[in-house]
């Protein structure tokens, strides 16, 4: 496997296998070097069957950071000889609090690389492990229907009056971290990316730390 | 022919001779002497640069004998005349003439005069002629001298010869061309003055420009070279991508599709069109002509068009280029339940969000109240603006943070990332990305997710969060055949699970499988990054919630094979 466009970065393999009915992790790489040349394993020709394919992940993460996570995804055929290469990282997104009191609102924006064609999206999680999850997500069409595909300007709608709708759902007070994320899919899907084989994938994400009150 | 002004006697000389007769005078003894001077031959070829000789002949008359001296005038710059001997006395008859010609001096035959003088008698001259030739040379040139080529095509230019006395064969070759690049010379020794050069440029070259140099060979003149520029270029080119390709939209409704021109090579205007619609569906694009990269196609479907799936043909035309078609596949829709063209269905009783609205366009948010209709849910609303979003908010709680957990993958790979691991519900686990167990979740929480898109998009999320939350179970299975200090990684459907042996419980646990029939895959991995030494493959398991793997998951066993890496 040669990978390319990670510039030092700790690299991470995962291998899939996409069968008909499944779609099963089989082996991990989890050494974390910068090597961009190494292997991966898939099953041997004589265990597929018709239509199966394998999905060969690559996580890349700059050293001694957490705020930067870049994906590179193939789906391919047997195990051969493969070449990934990554796309741009993402901006730091831009947060601004709009609202407090009750319901704590907030307002992001940033640029998008023009590979990122598929969707633009923000998560927002407590950090720790038992808050809420506030997640955002626009499509490309969306984007570009609303004037700009290169940019993504979120803000959490303010719902908090209506009927029905739990206050604690809102983001949990305290830290909580911020992550713009943007993705190109060949295959087919917007909102939810459906392996086929040839298909590819490149993500990227860029975190921040933001304090709820 | 030269005649003395004494004797007034003309000679004709012979064809290869000029004599000059030189009479009259008295010598010192008192004697009527007189000398007589011819060359041989009277015209001396040579090149530029060169040089060559004539033998003068001197003949006495009259019984002089002095001594006779010789001067040559007449000839331009750069031609000299050396005479050996310049004084000829007592019985000496013959003198050589040596001409040299420098390089400069022009092509051209020049006269030269040739004085013979002596003490005491006239004067004899005679003349010559020097014919001066060029050096035997060619040049080349290539016409057109600039070739423009796309990969795995080929280009034609002249290599044209400039003969200077010359007329010899020159041999043709590409001196050293890139890789890539190769030539062909038809003919490839021309005798004339003219080649066809087909320059072959293969698959693989990159883009950009390359200095080819043609080469040709002769027999004298050598070496000599032309530089052709071949600029390797791809072809001119476009493709219509659309986004989205295809998508369920309710009749009475419009969508929007997003046009993106890629271009290659191409500047030119590209001219859109909606291409044999069906009845019922029209399409308008904006720009429909543009030199630009992008136009929107609004697609409005008429509300007496039956349900169905429709494919458009979006037909593109530039000057020059033949036309590229794109096709949108359109999933024509009846009026839902709901009464709205974009319906979202929750198929999973603990999946159905406890709150859901909508935006039209960019316009305010609505609540909207779910109906259910047997185990389904769904939440139906109208977007009359051709893009809106969707929120929904689940709420997880204990009993089912082991069953399903949506925000687990958001912790480390982004849900976006993980819905292509593992589906929307699914949870990637293993190594990497571990779910969160029940034991730290003292208090519900909640995972709120807006989504934007098309009236296309949304309605097709709609249709598919149906099948995304379809039922799922949890099964356990015993591995076997993994030595201690060695690991395995075991999926079933899109579960999975790390197995340590010697820590790990043994049988695994397998929760948020698929309902129905999945398929097993796992490695077993001797040590820690290391490539697998064993993988598995157990196809069409169908277990029930709760059930195990009737055998067991054995890395010796019989489905156990070497895989490939």
């Amino acid at each position: 496997l040669t990978i390319s466009g990670v510039s030092g970065d700790e690299l991470e393999v995962f291998s899939e296998v996409v069968t008909a009915n499944s779609h099963g992790l089989l082996w991990v790489d989890l050494t974390g070097t910068s090597a961009t040349t190494r292997p991966w394993a898939g099953l041997a020709p004589g265990a597929m069957s018709s239509g199966d394919f394998h999905g060969i992940s690559v996580l890349a993460t700059p050293p001694s950071t957490t705020d930067q996570l870049r994906v590179a995804l193939e789906f391919v055929g047997p195990v051969a000889d493969q070449t990934v290469t990554f796309g741009p990282t993402l901006g730091v997104p831009t947060v601004a609090q709009l609202a407090t009191g009750d319901y704590p609102r907030f307002r992001f924006q940033g640029a998008l690389p023009p590979a990122y064609d598929k969707s633009a999206s923000i998560d927002v999680l407590s950090s720790a492990d038992t808050g809420n999850a506030f997640t955002i997500l626009a499509t490309g069409a969306y984007l570009a229907a609303s004037g700009n595909p290169l940019a993504y300007d979120f803000t959490m709608p303010d719902v908090s009056g209506m009927v029905g709708f739990p206050l604690a759902a809102r983001l949990s007070a305290g830290t909580n971290v911020v992550s713009g994320g943007a993705i190109a899919f060949t295959g087919t899907g917007v909102f939810d990316l459906r392996p086929s084989l040839g298909s590819e994938l490149r993500a990227a994400t860029r975190s921040i730390t933001i304090e709820v009150p | 022919m030269t005649r003395t002004r004494r004797a007034g006697r003309a000679w004709v000389g012979a064809v290869a001779t000029l004599i000059v007769l030189a009479c009259g005078g008295e010598d010192p003894a008192g004697s009527s002497g007189s000398i007589l001077i011819s060359l041989t031959p009277t015209t001396l070829p040579v090149q530029q640069g060169g040089s060559g000789s004539l033998t003068l002949s001197l003949t006495r008359g009259g019984g002089f004998g002095g001594a006779v001296a010789l001067t040559a005038t007449g000839l331009p710059a750069g031609v000299t005349t050396t005479f050996t001997p310049a004084q000829m006395t007592g019985t000496t008859v013959s003198s050589t003439v040596g001409v040299t010609v420098g390089a400069a001096v022009a092509p051209g035959i020049y006269t030269g005069t040739v004085s013979a003088t002596a003490t005491g008698i006239d004067p004899a001259t005679t003349t010559y002629q020097v014919s001066v030739t060029a050096v035997p040379e060619y040049a080349l040139t290539v016409v057109p001298a600039t070739l423009t080529i796309s990969p795995g095509a080929s280009g034609e230019a002249s290599v044209n010869i400039q003969r200077t006395n010359f007329t010899g064969a020159v041999t043709f070759a590409l001196a050293t061309p890139p890789p890539g690049v190769t030539g062909v010379f038809d003919p490839a020794q021309p005798a004339g003055n003219m080649s066809t050069l087909t320059v072959s440029i293969a698959a693989n070259v990159a883009p950009g420009s390359y200095p080819v140099t043609v080469q040709g060979t002769a027999t004298g003149p050598g070496v000599r070279t032309a530089t052709l520029s071949v600029t390797v270029a791809l072809p001119p080119s476009y493709a219509i991508n659309l986004s989205p390709a295809a998508f369920a939209v309710q009749r009475g409704t419009s969508a929007v599709v997003n046009v993106m021109l890629a271009r290659s090579n191409f500047t030119g205007q590209v001219t859109l069109a909606l291409e044999n619609a069906p009845p019922g569906i029209t399409g308008t694009l904006v720009p429909a002509s543009t030199t630009g990269n992008t136009s929107v196609f609004t697609i409005d479907v008429g509300v007496g068009v039956a349900p169905g799936v429709y494919q458009l043909s979006l037909r593109g035309t530039a000057s020059g280029l033949t036309d590229r078609v794109a096709f949108v596949q359109l999933t024509v829709t009846s009026t839902p339940p709901g009464g709205g063209n974009v319906e979202y269905q929750f198929c999973d009783p603990s999946l159905v969000p406890v709150f859901f609205a909508y935006q039209d366009g960019v316009g305010a948010w609505q609540p909207v109240t779910g109906f259910t209709s047997g185990a389904t849910t769904t939440f139906a609303f109208n977007l009359t603006q051709g893009r809106g979003g969707v929120m929904s908010v689940f709420r997880t709680t204990v009993a089912n943070a082991l069953a399903v957990d949506p925000a687990a993958p958001v912790r480390r790979l982004g849900p976006r990332v993980s819905a292509v691991r593992g589906g929307r519900s699914g949870v990637v686990s293993g190594p990497r990305a571990t779910p969160i167990g029940a034991a730290s979740l003292l208090t519900d929480v909640y995972l709120t997710e807006v989504l934007y898109g098309t009236t296309g998009e949304l309605a097709q999320d709609g249709i598919d969060y149906c099948a995304l939350t379809q039922p799922t179970k949890t099964v356990r299975g015993t591995v076997a055949g993994v030595p201690f200090g060695q690991y395995a990684i075991v999926s079933l459907g899109s579960s999975a699970r790390l197995f340590v042996s010697g820590s790990s419980s043994n049988p695994l646990t397998f929760a948020g499988v698929p309902s129905g029939r999945v398929d097993l895959v796992g490695s077993r991995i001797a040590t820690t990054g290391a490539a697998p030494d064993k993988a598995i493959v157990l196809r069409d398991l169908d277990i029930p919630d709760g059930g195990s793997i009737p055998a067991s998951i054995d890395f010796n066993g019989p489905a156990s094979r070497r895989p490939r890496r």
